[in-house]
């Protein structure tokens, strides 16, 4: 073979492997990223839609999360029926409330579930405010206590619902843990999915 | 262009398809949008399909076959392929009077200078830069000698063989001992060049040898 006949060879050879290189890498990301994507909205809607898991008395985080804001706007009621609309607890409850309802932004699960205790510490703080309150009258005491057990037993239910969504996610982010989907992940292109959890 | 003298300035080169190799980089490609790919399992897979595509790729696909000049000079220019090419004419030409005359020195002499330009213009086929040299040949010596030849034929079939007749035949005779001799000349000439270059090569080895005090 000639010089010339061997170094066009050589490049055309050389080119073809450049061309198909690059197109390994893209294959790599494509495929990756959109696996990756996928298993992230699989594990992402267990938090908004739940599972067989769950269980016959959950529905799903989100809707368990606005049930118990609900329960949480009850006590505020009684005690703004009690004057007690002054109290620094009202104030905070109410905050909280207001806080956990709004339109939190995407891939907030951990701030969602700071919200959710503010919610829960204050109702409870509350709720005992309200119950020693005078002139409580035996009605709206049956209701406080009844809203009380309600929220304890829909806690129950959060913390179950909330395991299983921080499961998954944990599960998921274990995966970007390792390679090569952990390439996907240092670029930028998937990211990790937040715990409801602290 | 004739085939004979075609195949004395270019071969045929077998070259490897490349395709074979872009065939791994669609397979890839194909995987990706198709399947998972994101655990080192599913990269051997693919890698593993790819190769699987690449082997049959290369049983499929031919090899090209690449025209290439002989020559490591680089590829001959039109004007040298085309003195070439007219070179080897006048020698299929040449080549077809030895049968026709009679005179056995004659003969013999025709056939000399045929073999003796066939070395030259194999010779210049594979390396294109002598191949201006044989300008001369193509333009006058070949012609020249055809038009002796045919002149020699033609007074040799004349029944009476008059004194201008005789005499233009030996003159031919005469003339083509003279033109071996050029001929001769000028191949021996044609590696003069090499001949300095080997000598020169052989007195730096010497001495360099001699520095060394490996040799004498």
């Amino acid at each position: 073979m000639t010089n010339i006949t061997r170094v066009k060879s050589i490049n055309a050879n050389r080119t073809a492997v450049a061309i198909t290189a690059a197109l390994m890498i893209a294959a790599f990301l494509i495929g990756g990223v959109k696996s990756l994507r996928g298993l992230r909205a699989d594990s992402e809607a267990v938090f908004s839609e739940g599972t067989s898991d769950s269980g016959p008395d959950a529905f799903d985080l989100r809707v368990d999360l606005t049930e118990y804001n609900g329960l949480a706007a009850n006590i505020l009621s009684v005690a703004k029926r009690y004057n007690l609309e002054a109290d620094p607890l009202y104030d905070s409850l109410a905050k909280a409330r207001q806080s956990l309802s709004g339109e939190l932004p995407k891939d907030t699960h951990d701030v969602q579930y700071g919200l959710y205790l503010s919610v829960r510490e204050a109702s409870e703080q509350l709720a005992q405010r309200v119950l020693a309150a005078n002139g409580l009258s035996a009605s709206d005491r049956e209701m406080l206590t009844r809203n009380v057990t309600d929220m304890t037993s829909l806690q129950t239910i959060i913390s179950r619902e909330s395991a299983l969504y921080n499961r998954s996610a944990g599960e998921f982010n274990e995966t970007l843990n390792i390679i090569p989907a952990s390439l996907i992940k240092t670029l930028g292109l998937v990211k990790p999915l937040p715990l409801f959890n602290n | 262009m004739d085939p004979k003298i075609e195949s004395k300035m270019y071969k045929e080169v077998k070259v490897k398809a490349v395709n074979p190799i872009y065939a791994i980089g669609v397979v890839w490609l194909v995987y990706g949008i198709a399947f998972p790919l994101y655990r080192i399992t599913d990269l051997v897979i693919a890698a593993a399909v790819s190769a699987l595509a690449y082997i049959c790729a290369r049983k499929f696909l031919p090899e090209r076959t690449l025209v290439t000049p002989l020559t490591d000079k680089g590829a001959l220019d039109t004007r040298c392929m085309e003195l070439i090419t007219r070179g080897y004419t006048y020698i299929a030409e040449l080549e077809k009077y030895p049968a026709r005359v009679n005179d056995k020195t004659i003969t013999a002499q025709v056939g000399e200078i045929t073999a003796i330009s066939r070395q030259m213009f194999d010779y210049a086929a594979k390396n294109p830069r002598i191949a201006t040299d044989l300008r001369n040949f193509v333009d006058y010596y070949f012609p020249v000698t055809i038009k002796l030849l045919v002149t020699y034929i033609d007074m040799q079939t004349q029944t009476v063989k008059s004194e201008n007749v005789i005499e233009i035949m030996a003159k031919v005779g005469t003339v083509m001992n003279k033109v071996t001799a050029a001929f001769h000349k000028h191949l021996d000439d044609m590696f003069s060049d090499k001949r300095l270059d080997v000598k020169t090569d052989i007195e730096v080895l010497k001495s360099e040898l001699k520095m060394e005090g490996l040799g004498e």
